[in-house]
């Protein structure tokens, strides 16, 4: 394939018909969450569209975004997408490796310097830049440099759109997101911990067809994805509104399929697309499956309280309670590790001498 | 005088409590995994020998006065205190069912160091009162006669004259500036004469000076095994004074486990301070003396050979390799335990057992472990380098009519010495 | 809307009957597609709306079938992979559905209008249809003359 190549083309050799490119164009649009009506339009501009250049990067990362990409069970769109992209550097997948690998990350920024899309998936240590580093280069440097010849960058996954599990209290790399490090260009967050795979495809997509990265929230989602939360697209939502909430889950409401609020579900403040796309070929989600949703595309879902917790509860002033109570519990920590120190103290000087004449029982005084 | 009661106990424990425990305790995650690793709960199969569960009088104090959860269960009457009578009860886990082997530590999967808890366990027993009679009987004689077995100078002195009828080697007592300043056993001096002549014959033929103090030859130390500090102190301080007034370059230890525990890891603990001095066991100084080719040894053993390693030999203290180089030079036929090194199986003697006739026949049970290690071998010598672990094999052996011999390393490496022509190439 | 999953993770599916396994968005939908009738038949616009975007649970999936019925029309494209394309019983509303090569479901569209596009052939296709077919009376003329 040359690069010089238009995605129709590519299809068209693959035995695509005209009505087979309209399929593909109407699931585009599907996979990119526009309206049908935009087919049309799609259509226009994939005639036009060229094989773009993506140099992929891996950083403090446990390789489940590329596997979140790579492990669809048949063909799909996304393996179409993957044919009609040039990927010249993607460490995980590529057979090069060491100097070789660098070389074609090298000789791809030069020969689209400005043009080629940055994917970078994994957060970036700048505690200790030798926490993570690729043919001894650290990852802020490899990054920052990259990123000067990218026409844009997508942030896959939520550790490099806002740190993600390495960020997690108490950060011991100091791991920061793509965004904290590069300001002047345009980043779109694909957060999730995996994001669905249609949804890194369906932002690629997007600025295959258009050139131009899509719509996005204020946390730089794309609107078209994580507009709306998961709550609001959640089939279990009626039991919520009538109230029919699942206390444990193996009671009779997780039985029927009652909501799972309660149980821990931050589904109400986190935006994704998982309620209506789904997982594994659209056979279901986590909800669907019977637990709550954990927030993975939300900024710090770590460090939000426990999985199992409920938001909130029903009781009005609730939350107050706990903040008073976790202060109280703060301070009587703290008033017990004096405790603490003070016991062992007095123990110390309590200590009698014990010699072997002191070894056999007699009278507690 | 005064006496051990509850009180004294309890606060010894108190004291004993310190950032590791809390830590340890804070970590468990009660998986019970320390009780397959205990040869006195593998051997009884009865769940109270579980190593943590012989610490939960001591885990329970800690809840109570170190956590705020503990307080408050306290403060409600949820949590009871701690009696006289449950502490009399733990005395047969804590004493008789634990050798401070050290096994239970090596696979806690949290890293709780139990054996260290037990250890400190121990001080709130004794001072409670509730330790075992054999171990208060040995742990009084040692402070008041210089050895938990009565022996005294004088019987030290016989075997040495002893030694110079058959070896024609004085034994150097009290001698200023020697290189080595050698520590017994008290079942050395009494079982195992043989090693007394052995070191005399090594370090002759070595050409390195040493000396056996007449005040300090014990090595022993019932206050590490009963769990008294401040016993287990006033006997390291006599080793240490009478090291630093004949100004000894290095204390060698003897062929003993826990002695070398409480000589070289708890000695500059109890006293405070590090040592002018170094402390070795004979096994290392054997190794050293081989390394610098002052070792010269001639034959091999014609016996099928096993070794046999001390807990606070391999585990407690790191010794693995240099037992197996010295093996090396004088076997041609060797082979290694189940388990060997650092996860071998106790003897069933160690950490007090052997001095507390209570234990007796729980002691016999856990050497059941050995002897299945054994029955696999099919040896004709068991070689080890503890004094302890010797006497408990040979008991063991005999109970169960094994004919197999049990031999301490120093004394085989002394047997193939090769002998100096001194005489003839001379004068 | 529905493909086959294991025992395992089908245990979790609620099965409780109608209506309480309804979302609600079923009926908002034939509103929907009522509008877009209306609409088509005003002014000739098509409307299309992609099913995937619209949580449906599966029980309510066959009522909405049920409620617009069965047609006269039922076609299969076959490129890359199969696609369905069926008039329901209301008149003007479509069904689409798109498979891939190993039949796994890829997308679901309703669409308003009086023949989707992927029925009608593309143009292109027409005029490289009629070269061809010229091309092949030429051949066969030829073939005659000898």
């Amino acid at each position: 394939m040359s690069k010089d190549d238009s995605l129709v083309d590519v299809l068209q050799r693959s035995g695509v018909s005209r009505r087979g490119f309209l399929k593909f164009c109407a699931l585009t649009a599907s996979a990119m969450a526009l309206s049908p009506a935009m087919v049309p339009r799609i259509a226009a501009a994939l005639e036009q569209a060229r094989r773009p250049s993506v140099i992929w990067m891996s950083f403090q990362e446990c390789t489940g975004c590329t596997e979140s990409l790579t492990r669809s069970h048949s063909a799909t769109i996304e393996n179409l997408i993957f044919n009609a992209i040039s990927l010249d550097y993607h460490h995980t997948l590529q057979a090069a490796s060491g100097e070789a690998a660098e070389a074609a990350r090298e000789a791809a920024m030069e020969e689209n310097w400005g043009k080629y899309l940055l994917v970078v998936d994994g957060s970036i240590p700048v505690g200790n830049p030798g926490f993570s580093t690729i043919a001894g280069i650290s990852n802020k440097d490899m990054l920052l440099e990259t990123a000067r010849g990218a026409a844009a960058i997508v942030a896959v996954g939520t550790c490099s759109a806002y740190g993600g599990l390495p960020h997690a209290a108490p950060n011991p790399t100091g791991a920061v997101s793509v965004a904290d490090l590069v300001t002047d260009k345009p980043i779109v967050n694909v957060p999730g911990c995996p994001p669905i795979p249609v949804v890194i495809s369906g932002v690629l997509t997007h600025y295959l067809t258009f050139g131009e990265i899509p719509e996005l929230d204020e946390l730089g989602r794309p609107m078209a994805f994580y507009g709306q939360n998961i709550h609001d697209r959640c089939y279990r939502r009626p039991f919520y509104e009538r109230g029919q909430f699942a206390e444990t889950f193996d009671d009779e409401g997780a039985k029927k399929g009652w909501c799972l609020f309660k149980l821990g579900c931050k589904g109400p403040v986190t935006y994704n697309a998982c309620a209506t796309v789904k997982w594994n070929q659209g056979t279901s989600f986590p909800i669907e499956s019977g637990h709550g949703c954990l927030g993975c595309s939300e900024p710090d879902f770590w460090d939000m309280g426990g999985f199992y917790e409920a938001l909130s509860t029903p009781l009005p002033g609730f939350n107050e309670a706990i903040a008073y109570g976790t202060a109280a519990g703060a301070v009587a920590g703290l008033a017990s590790g004096v405790l603490a120190s003070r016991v062992k103290k007095r123990a110390k000087d309590q200590h009698q001498t014990v010699s072997v004449d002191d070894l056999e029982k007699g009278e507690s005084s | 005088m005064t006496h051990a009661t509850l009180e004294r106990g309890i606060n010894a424990l108190r004291e004993q409590i310190d950032a590791p425990v809390a830590a340890f305790f804070n970590s468990c995650v009660n998986c019970g995994i320390c009780a397959e690793a205990c040869l006195f709960y593998t051997e009884s199969g009865n769940p109270v020998y579980t190593p943590i569960h012989k610490l939960e009088p001591m885990r329970r104090l800690w809840e109570q006065e170190y956590t705020l959860v503990g307080r408050i269960r306290k403060m409600l009457g949820l949590s009871k205190a701690i009696t006289d009578e449950e502490l009399r009860e733990w005395e047969e886990l804590v004493y008789d069912g634990c050798s401070l082997c050290g096994r239970c530590s090596m696979v806690c999967p949290v890293g709780n160091d139990i054996t260290y808890m037990l250890r400190k366990m121990r001080e709130g027993m004794a001072a409670s009162g509730n330790a075992p009679e054999g171990l208060i009987g040995a742990t009084t004689r040692a402070v008041k006669l210089g050895s938990p077995m009565g022996v005294k100078v004088v019987a030290l002195q016989a075997q040495a004259k002893h030694v110079k009828n058959d070896t024609g080697l004085e034994i150097p007592f009290d001698k200023e500036g020697a290189d080595y300043m050698v520590l017994l056993s008290s079942m050395e001096i009494i079982n195992y004469p043989e090693y007394l002549a052995a070191i005399a014959r090594i370090l002759d033929q070595a050409g390195k000076s040493w000396t056996v103090s007449t005040e300090a030859f014990e090595a022993t130390n019932a206050g590490i095994q009963i769990g008294v500090s401040d016993i287990a102190r006033e006997l390291v301080s006599r080793v240490v004074a009478a090291a630093e007034k004949l100004k000894v370059k290095t204390i060698v230890s003897p062929e003993c486990g826990h002695a070398y525990t409480a000589i070289r890891w708890e000695g500059p603990n109890l006293i405070g301070r590090p040592f002018a001095f170094k402390v070795r066991h004979i096994v290392e100084v054997l190794d050293e003396l081989r390394k610098e080719g002052l070792l010269k040894t001639e034959g091999l053993e014609e016996d099928h050979l096993t070794f046999h390693d001390p807990c606070q030999l391999v585990r407690r203290g790191g010794v693995v390799d240099q037992p197996r180089n010295l093996l090396k030079m004088v076997s041609q036929n060797f082979s290694e335990m189940e388990d060997c090194g650092q996860m071998n199986w106790c003897c069933g003697a160690g950490g007090g057992v052997s001095a507390n006739e209570r234990a007796d026949e729980l002691r016999s049970k856990a050497f059941l472990r050995k002897k299945s290690q054994l029955d696999k071998l099919n040896v004709d010598t068991i070689v080890t380098a503890c004094a302890n672990c010797r006497i408990q094999l040979e008991e063991g052996l005999e109970e169960h009519e094994m004919e197999i011999p049990v031999v301490g390393l120093t004394e085989m490496i002394a047997d193939h010495l090769v002998v100096k022509e001194q005489s003839e190439g001379g004068t | 809307m529905k493909t086959e999953c294991g025992s395992s993770c089908s245990t979790a599916r609620f099965e409780v009957d109608s209506p309480s396994t309804m979302t609600g968005n079923g009926i908002a939908l034939l509103y929907e597609i009522t509008h877009a009738l209306e609409r088509y038949a005003e002014s000739g616009e098509a409307t299309a709306i992609d099913l995937q975007r619209v949580p449906l649970s599966d029980q309510e999936s066959d009522w909405m079938a049920g409620m617009l019925g069965k047609g006269e029309i039922n076609a299969t494209l076959h490129s890359m992979g199969r696609t369905t394309i069926e008039e329901t019983g209301t008149s003007g509303v479509w069904r689409i559905a798109h498979y891939d090569e190993s039949e796994v479901l890829l997308g679901a569209f309703i669409e308003v209008t009086n023949c989707p596009e992927l029925l009608c052939t593309p143009a292109e296709d027409i005029r490289e249809g009629a070269e061809r077919l010229k091309r092949r009376l030429k051949e066969i003329s030829e073939e005659v003359k000898q």
